[in-house]
């Protein structure tokens, strides 16, 4: 080992001398082993009662787990979790049963009823009698009111709501509101058929005065539509026939056969349903 | 440094008489090895009382031993070497934690008066820089260099393989080369 430095470094190690052990190290050694070995035997330990007290402890613990477990099950099996026939067994143990019978009384058999499939029909049927149709049923909607009623009612609810609105207007000193053109569509039909020819008689008056009257002021409605024919016509040009005289006339004649069809339709729409 | 051999012929019966508390077998395996553990620990700790100390507890315990004691080992003074080494490595570890002494960290190579002998102020320079050494470091030098241990003998004293021991003994070597000013490797 040592020739592994160089011997600078093995000078200088070597100088590290280490004096002899001292004087009697050899009989203070054996001194202390001497009385080492005078000393007497400690006497082994004693058990510590808490292992008695514990094992105690644990046998009564695993006593109170099984008897708990049974309860449980038993009370289990008599309440028929695991079948009718473990049910009766229990209930019939001379012990447990009473106690059981006494936590838990029977309970009374629910019943079942059952459906029966009809029977299925091998055989041709034979027809001796004539059918006789089951008695009519009077539909659910007789006993709700007539349409005609419940329709007025409803008019009537709208009409008041209306009414109550014009007032809140009128109150708080505002005009009162135009009605939609739907609203006085409406309002028409709801007259009675020689008010409402009347008023559509009135109503084609005033429009072929405004037609006629060469200054009449024109409503809206026809400014916005010259506007768009107009604008219709310019972006189009040539490339639309312009309709002839007699055309037109088929076309007018065609729409007013439409339009009193559909009054007609109205008009037996609101004749009573008997 | 003449260390002392440490294959012995007569150490299985010697212990085989000391485990039946022979005293007097005892007596003669503390002649013929408490050195050893007294060697080592001074080299180690670097005192005289501390060095009797873990001579003695080293012995002590070879003494309560003796029942287990297995024949065909590697023998009373490695068995010894070991157990003290194993001791100066918890004192010191033990001393560090306690006190808060710094280990010099370098040899302390001030010039001595021009009075004291070359001798004095070469051991002085040793054993400043193996006291400068990690603890390991040491124990690994103190076992093969001043012990002659082989390396496979220093490395189970020390609970290490060989191959971390050869590493550890290379840089106490190169540790001391560097502080004794030696011939770098």
């Amino acid at each position: 080992m040592s020739g592994s430095f160089d011997p600078v470094t093995k000078r200088a190690l070597d100088a590290f001398t280490v004096p002899p052990l001292s004087d009697g190290f050899a009989d203070r050694v054996m001194a202390r082993t001497e009385a080492a070995s005078a000393l007497p035997e400690l006497p082994p330990l004693a058990s510590p009662r808490r292992d008695a007290r514990g094992g105690w402890r644990r046998s009564g613990i695993i006593l109170a787990s099984v008897a708990a477990f049974s309860l449980v099950s038993a009370a289990a099996a008599a309440t028929g979790i695991f079948g009718a026939n473990v049910r009766a067994s229990v209930r019939a143990a001379p012990v447990l049963g009473p106690i059981i019978a006494s936590v838990a009384p029977e309970r009374p058999k629910p019943i079942v009823v059952r459906k029966v499939k009809p029977a299925r029909i091998i055989a041709p049927v034979i027809k001796t009698a004539p059918i006789v149709a089951p008695p009519v049923i009077a539909p659910a909607e007789a006993i709700l009111p007539p349409d005609d009623v419940r329709r007025e009612h409803i008019a009537q609810r709208i009409a008041d709501r209306l009414e109550r609105r014009a007032d809140r207007r009128a109150a708080l000193g505002l005009p009162p509101k135009p009605l939609a053109r739907g609203q006085i569509a409406r309002k028409l039909r709801q007259l009675p058929p020689e008010e409402r020819a009347a008023v559509r008689q009135r109503i084609r008056e005033i429009r072929a005065q405004n037609r006629a009257a060469p200054g009449g002021i024109p409503t809206l409605r026809q400014i916005e539509r010259q506007h768009d024919r107009a604008e219709f016509r310019k972006q189009m040009g040539e490339r639309i026939d312009p309709i002839s005289e007699p055309e037109r006339a088929e076309r007018r004649q065609f729409r007013r056969e439409m339009r009193e069809r559909r009054r007609a339709r109205q008009e037996l729409r609101q004749l009573p349903q008997n | 440094m003449m260390p002392e051999q440490t294959a012995d012929g007569g150490d299985d019966a010697l212990m085989a008489r000391v485990a039946t508390r022979d005293p007097l077998a005892f007596r003669v395996l503390i002649d013929r090895y408490a050195a050893r553990p007294h060697r080592i620990a001074w080299r180690m700790l670097g005192g005289a009382q501390e060095a009797e100390d873990v001579a003695q507890e080293s012995l002590m315990r070879l003494w309560e031993y003796g029942g287990r004691w297995r024949a065909g080992g590697p023998g009373v003074a490695a068995w010894l070497s070991r157990v003290a080494t194993n001791l100066c490595l918890d004192r010191l570890r033990r001393a560090r934690f306690v006190s808060d002494e710094a280990v010099p960290d370098r040899a302390d190579s001030a010039p001595l008066a021009d009075d004291v002998i070359e001798a004095e102020q070469l051991r002085a320079s040793t054993v400043a820089a193996i006291a400068a050494l990690p603890d390991r470091q040491r124990a690994a030098i103190v076992l093969t260099y001043y012990e002659d241990m082989a390396n496979g003998a220093a490395a189970e004293a020390l609970d290490m393989n060989i191959k971390a021991f050869e590493s550890l003994l290379l840089r106490a070597r190169m540790a001391l080369r560097t502080a004794l000013g030696g011939e770098q490797a």
